[in-house]
Order: C-alpha cells, then structure tokens, then sequence
C-alpha cells in the first residue's frame, strides 16, 4: 500500500514536472530566444575559433567595413570610408566620429591600432586568423580618426581582410592582464546594435538592445541564447515555445517538423553557405600517394545514393575547393561518378591485386588496409564511414574506424596522423586556395593531404596578386581542373543551413549572408 | 567429497527457485544466442547447391574465393540454397530500407542506414555478455587475491589492505571509468579491463571477511598443523569454503556491468562501430524516439530482461546458499 501510493505520488511528480515546463520563465513577447548547440569558451572575437561565439559576438561587435546582407559588397561601417594607395600596398580608413562603445567610451583610431597589435602579438591565440595578416606589417594611427595600414605585397583579399578584421575596445583590454584570459572575454563592450547583458554558464547568454546605438534601432528588444547541447532536446523546446530560432539537421528537417501544426507555428528557412565536407586522402600516406588509388576511391563512393537517402537529398554534390554558387567554381566539372568496375580497373593499373587470395587487395606484400579518422561529433560522418566500409570490403580494401573527441581529431589533422579523413570546412565568401592547397602548407598550414602540384601553386600566388576579377576567376577555374584531376579529396556535399523560426515574428527573410535578426519585427499580438 | 556434496544442496535449493530457474535459463539462451550470431544472422547461405551441377558450397562455413561478392540471396542464383533465419549481415546496409518498422522481411525493423536490427541485435549480444563476463571474471580474481591476502595474515597486511580497499571504494567509480577511458580510447578491450580493474573492493571486502572467519576454524588449524603451505591451505582449502558468496556477488556485478557497458555505449564511449552492442543502438535511437518506437523498444527490453536475469539468479543463489533464509 505504502510503496503503491509513492509510486503514485512519484507519477504525479513526473507528470506536473513534464507540463510545468512551459511556464519556467514569464515570456517577454520582445525577446528573441535563438538556440545555442554549445557553449562559447570566450566572446573575444579575436582569440574565439568557434560558429556559437561567432553567432553571439556578431551582433555585438563591428569592424570597419561590413558586407551587404544580399550582394556582399563591402560597405562602411566603423569607418566612413577608405583609400587604397601605393598600388594596394597602403590602405587608409577614415573612422565614424562620435562612435561610442556601450559603456560611453568613443571608438578611436587607437582600438583599431591596439587589436590589431594584438593580433599580430605571437603571446595572443588565434592562429587561424593571424595567418590572413602575415603580409601586413603595420598599422598607423595618423589622427584620432584615421588608421593607415601598410602591407608587404599586394593581395586581391586585402580590402575585405582589414575592413573585417575584428576590432576590440583598448581601454578595456589594456590592463596589463593577459589577453587570452582577460575578465572581459566573458562581458565583451562591443560599439554594435546590442550590448550584452549577462552570461549563466551553461545556460544562457544575454543581450540587450544598445539603446544609444548610432544606426537604426532593432525591433527586438532582448536576445536570449539559450545552450541545449542535444539537438532532441532542442527540438522539443522549439516545439513548446521554448526556443524561437534553432538549426535543423536533415533528419529533423526531412521527418521531424513536417506537421501541420509545426509549419504553422514556424517558418522552415534553407539557404546556402560557403561550405563542403569531404573525404581527404593523406597523399604522404602509401596508399594515396597514387592519383589513380585516390580516384579509384571516389569511383567507390555512391554519393548520389548518400545524398539523396542518407541526406534526404538536402545538398548538392561539390567538385570543387570554392564555394558552389560562387564565379570561381566550376560548374562544367561533372563530379566522378559512381562506378566500381573503373575503380577496379584503375586499382590494378596502380599495382593493387589480391595475389594471396584473402579477399583483400595487397601490393608488395602490403594489405590495402587504412584506417579513417573521424570526429565523434559527427553524426554524418559516422553514417557515411559505415556505409564505406561495406562498400571498400566488396572492391577488396579495408577500411577500418577510428572516432575521437575534437580536440583529439584536430591534433591528429594538424600532425598529420591519420591515412584518411571525413571532416567538413567553412570558406569564406571569396576564399583563396593558398591556406587549403599551397605546397608550403603542408608542413603547417591547412593542407592536411599533403596536396602538392607546381601549377597549382604558380596558379594560387598569380591570382593573390591579380587584381582583376575576371582573370583571376580563369585562373582558379584553371586550378580546378587540377584538383579535379588530381582527386586530394573526393568532395562530398555542400548542404543547406537550415532553420526554424518562430512565426511570431515577421519579416524574417533569407539573404545571401543568411538571416538577420536586426530587420524581425515582433508581430502583434492577437 | 564433502565439497560435491555442500554445492549439490546448493543446486537442489536454488532449483525450487523457479524465478532464478527462469533466469538462469534466459542466461543460458542468451549464451547460445551469442556463441552462434554468426549462424543466425548472416547473409550468407548454410550451403548452396548451384544447378545443372555447379558443384556444392558451404558459404558461411568457408570462403569460396569464386563466391566472393556476390549476393546469393538475389533470385538470379537459382538452385538449392538454406539461409539463416535472419538473413542479413549485421554491417551490410541498405539505404532503399532506411527506418523500416518490423515486417516479416526484417522481423525488428531496419536502423538509420536500413541495417536489419535482428541482425544487429543478435551480434550485440555478444558485445554484452562478453563484456559482462570478462569484466567480473577480472574484478573477482583481483578481488579475490587481495582479500585473501588480508583475511588470512591480518595484522598489517591487513591494515595496510583495507585502506587501500577503503580508497578506492570513494572513487566515483563511473566518472573513473569515463577519465581512463578518455585517456585510454574508447574500445571493447578498454570497457572491460576499466570495469575489471575498478571493481574488485567490493569483492576484496567479501574474501577478506570469509577468510578472517574460516581461518580461526578447526580444520585450517588442522591443515597448518599438518605442515601445509599458506598457499596451499589458501588455495585448497580456504578459498573453495569462500566461494559461494563472491559467485553471488559476481552475478550482481554482471548485470552492473552490461548496464555500465550500455551507458558507455550510449555516450559514444563503448564499443566501437560498426560493431553493434545494445547500449549503441539505443544510443542511436534517441535521435528517431519519435517515429522508430523499435530502435528504442527492442535493445531496451533486451538489456532490461538479462540485467533481471542476472539479478534473480544472483537472489536466488544468495537464498540457497543462507541457511537461514532456508524453508
């Protein structure tokens, strides 16, 4: 009896906890509640590496020049506007006057001068963005509103690399303290449209509108970033009201938020960005030093049938390093297809048969048997392993599996400890190849395969220099024929970022850039 | 003699346990299951008789180099052929089948890459009842040789052995599992030998206070008398008297174990893939909870009925080896 009535009790307990989740927190219709997958480790925009920190700073902080949502041309800022002199080796940017960081302060030539310095200061993190400022050597206050910056050689991306550099306030960081760990990386003071408000460790991430923002001011008043790590539990809070903004995988976008009842309740939004994953073959490796063994695997791989069933047929198949829907790729490159009898083909020509009869192809008495590294993270990439594996056992190679935490799969990349990889990279909107393919990258850069061809490489530096759009895209088109021939990668997908957004809120468009919370208008109530 | 004699009423009380007989025999099943995966669900053909004399195979049993590839299944290869009941491999996919519900073609229904979950199911038996085996069987020789060790000399030996017993029992021992196993890599050898080595204080505890019991009994005093060694007398004559409650001990710790095992798995810590174990396809099911009810109904039910299991056997060991409990 005892025990029945607790179990009872423990029911009603359950049952109260699971509906009483709705009124945790009293809703304010002004607040934007937008999804975080993970926590930040820092808002400093300068040492910060990842997408979350990113999605938070970006409505905090400015830089001096800033894209157009819909065509990506740069356009002013922080700053006014700017000079190119010395044939592109002088840049000079005239600053905004009266700019104020929200605590009151005034932006001055001497923020652009410290963060800049802090940049190339070899005790500050943030080796991915230090390597865009190499060939700057300087950077000049000349008066209070002016910055000159001095490079060693002309570079196409110059323009866009200073006007976007992220700038941080001096008289905050300049406090002897160490940068990396300053106090202030948890309570950034940024000059944007929002100021932030507060931070609870592990869950949420406050801002407020920046009620003394120069511009045009947001319809939102409050943006409240909420961190659920399981992409499940997201969903559901989305779906109870919970959450107003959050990014749908495939699989939720495909099976999960088809009702009705969803689709009248959110928008389901699914835009394009500068980004492919691939399955990179270590060319230092025996196996992949061949072209031939290199092509024959991507013959191996059905991507269509991965697209279409395992990705529900949300991407498209990529031939290419450059973003898809940019002048610099080639759309006349049809990808390799799908075809096993070649890659056997192409296999034997390369000296790989199955002399010893096991079943699995050898050469020189060496097994074809390697093992690819992926991150634990990645729900595709372990979808995609598993289906390889099958289908390399029944052309005769092993593929074996390996999965490690991301810190770990990221240390195994940039010591170049692994045979073959599936993994996935963000470009930018103009993207060179010379941090992804250049020769001299192999030994540190980006260039985990080990891609070295010397036409390549006199095609990345030419284009570096070349200022003229159209020769420059011949160049690269050029180069992707190289790459396309030489087959480092087998280039998998470039999938859609795809989100819901509550209908609560209108004017909620899709530009080039992606979405903007700055232009949602809070509806009315009805 | 004697001995034979004390574990046949053993196993004369535990038979009226029909609960624990009920358990012991879903055990035994599950052992069979697991010994034979690859001959119930396989895609290959028991044996195959080509037509118009094509000559006689045995697929699953030998690699017939001039079968390789080729899918028997398919109706092109005409002639005699038996399948297992469960006719598909646990690795091989099928992206035409992805999430299929149960049906006479897949009796379990299919996985997120149209993998057959019986298939799958069968194979991951192994993964847990190995883990659970081998994992206890480590934990109690450990145990076994420290409590021996401290209940037989005593004095400081045992001193010095019940603190350090007492030091590692306030390990949070699932926490510990997971730091060794972010040091060591994830992999089935690692699962077990983290359990095996973090377990072992409870039963330690258990030999040591058996043995501080059975050594001041007249016939070790008769043995030592008699000139015997101190391993010999530990051996021989102490530690069969001391079995009883660490086998019931290691019955508990089994079902500890598998379910440590699918809490791994489900953390991505286990068992590695494409290898299935239970705990990974529950695991994986979390992602499909609101569509695929039977990628979390199945492995669910099959960890929850071993563990029971497990558990009954252990009870109704415990009862038949305590007089006192004794109708």
């Amino acid at each position: 009896m005892g025990r029945g009535a607790a179990f009872l009790c423990f029911l009603a307990f359950a049952f109260f906890s699971v509906f009483s989740c709705r009124g945790e927190e009293a809703r304010d219709p002004y607040t934007l509640y937008v999804h975080l997958a993970s926590e930040p480790g820092t808002l400093n925009p300068i040492t910060s590496t990842e997408a979350v920190a990113g999605a938070v700073t970006k409505y905090v902080y400015e830089t001096l020049l800033d894209r157009d949502f819909d065509t990506l041309e740069l356009k002013p800022q922080l700053a006014e506007r700017y000079e190119v002199r010395n044939s592109g080796l002088v840049y000079r940017f005239f600053l905004k006057k009266g700019v104020l960081w929200s605590d009151g302060v005034e932006f001055t030539a001497d923020d652009v001068v410290y963060s800049f310095n802090r940049i190339k200061d070899p005790k500050v993190a943030g080796a991915s963005l230090k390597v865009y400022y190499l060939d700057v050597t300087r950077c000049q206050k000349i008066d209070r509103y002016i910055v000159e910056f001095t490079c060693r050689r002309p570079y196409f991306m110059q323009r866009e690399l200073l006007g976007e550099m992220p700038i941080v306030p001096r008289h905050i960081y300049d406090d002897g303290t160490d940068f990396n760990t300053h106090v202030m990386n948890r309570r950034p003071v940024g000059t944007g449209p929002y100021s932030f408000a507060a931070w609870e460790t592990r869950k949420r991430i406050i801002l407020t509108r920046n009620e003394k923002y120069r511009g045009e001011k947001p319809h939102i008043k409050k943006i409240v970033y909420r961190v659920v790590p399981d992409a499940n539990v997201a969903l559901l809070k989305l779906k109870k009201g919970e959450l107003d903004v959050m990014s749908l995988s495939s699989l939720q976008w495909a099976r999960q938020t088809g009702t009705e009842q969803f689709n009248r309740d959110f928008f389901k939004l699914k835009y394009y960005q500068p980004y492919y994953n691939y399955i990179g073959w270590n060319a230092e490796r025996p196996f992949f030093s061949d072209r031939r063994v290199r092509l024959a695997m991507t013959h191996l791989i059905h991507r269509r049938a991965v697209l279409e069933k395992l990705l529900f047929g949300l991407g498209e198949i990529v031939n290419g390093t450059f973003f898809i829907y940019s002048k610099n790729y080639s759309k006349n490159l049809g990808p390799w297809p799908y075809d096993p009898e070649r890659a056997r083909e192409l296999l034997r020509e390369a000296g790989w048969a199955d002399t010893d009869n096991d079943g699995i192809l050898d050469r020189d008495g060496k097994k074809f048997s390697f093992t690819m590294v992926y991150p634990v993270s990645s729900d595709y990439s372990e979808k995609l392993a598993v289906i390889l594996k099958e289908d390399l056992a029944k052309a005769g190679i092993e593929m074996k599996l390996n999965r490690y935490e991301w810190a770990v799969f990221v240390q195994k990349l940039n010591e170049r400890d692994f045979d073959a990889t599936s993994v996935g990279w963000s470009l930018g909107y103009s993207g060179d190849p010379y941090q992804l393919w250049h020769s001299s990258q192999i030994k540190e850069g980006s260039n985990f395969c080990a891609f070295r061809n010397a036409e390549a490489d006199r095609l990345i530096e030419a284009a570096r220099v070349e200022f003229n759009e159209e020769r420059r895209i011949a160049m690269y088109h050029r180069f992707n024929e190289i790459v396309h021939h030489e087959q480092p990668y087998t280039f998998m997908f470039c999938n859609p970022a795809m989100a819901a957004v509550s209908r609560r809120f209108d004017n909620v468009k899709v530009h080039t850039k992606g979405l903007n919370y700055l232009e949602w208008k809070v509806k009315a109530r009805r | 003699m004697k001995r034979g004699g004390y574990w046949r009423g053993v196993w004369t009380e535990f038979r009226k346990n029909r609960l624990a007989l009920g358990g012991l025999a879903v055990i035994a099943a599950l052992i069979a299951l697991a010994l034979s995966a690859s001959l119930v669900a396989n895609n290959r053909p028991y044996i195959y008789v080509a037509p118009d004399g094509g000559g006689v195979y045995f697929p699953l049993f030998y690699d017939h180099p001039e079968l390789r590839g080729l899918d028997l299944r398919k109706d092109e290869f005409r002639g005699f052929k038996v399948f297992p009941p469960i006719p598909f491999s646990y690795s091989e996919y099928n992206l035409d089948e992805i999430l299929v519900g149960p049906s006479l073609r897949h009796i379990m229904g299919t996985d997120e890459q149209g993998r057959d979950l019986a298939a799958r199911m069968v194979h991951g038996t192994r993964v847990s009842l190995l883990v659970g085996f081998i994992a206890v069987a480590i934990y109690i020789s450990i145990g076994i040789v420290i409590g021996a060790l401290a209940g037989y000399y005593g004095g400081w030996v045992d001193m010095l052995i019940s603190r350090l017993i007492e030091m590692v029992m306030c390990f949070p021992t699932f926490f510990l599992i997971l730091t060794i196993l972010a040091l060591w890599g994830p992999s089935m050898v690692s699962v077990m030998v983290v359990i095996g080595i973090t377990g072992w204080p409870g039963i330690a505890r258990i030999v040591r206070g058996e043995f501080l019991k059975l050594r001041e009994m007249d016939f070790v005093t008769a043995t030592r008398a008699l000139g015997s060694r101190d391993w010999r007398i530990i051996l021989r004559h102490m530690l069969p008297n001391a079995m009883a409650p660490v086998l019931v001990s290691a019955s508990f710790g089994v079902a500890s174990t598998i379910l440590i095992e699918s809490s791994l798995s489900f953390l991505g810590l286990g068992v590695q893939p494409p290898t299935p174990s239970w705990g990974q396809i529950l695991s994986n099911s979390s992602q499909y909870i609101d569509f695929a009810w039977w990628m979390t109904v199945i492995p669910g039910f099959a960890i929850f009925l071993t563990i029971t299991s497990y558990n009954l056997i252990g009870e109704g060991f415990q009862e038949a080896i305590d007089p006192k409990s004794r109708k």
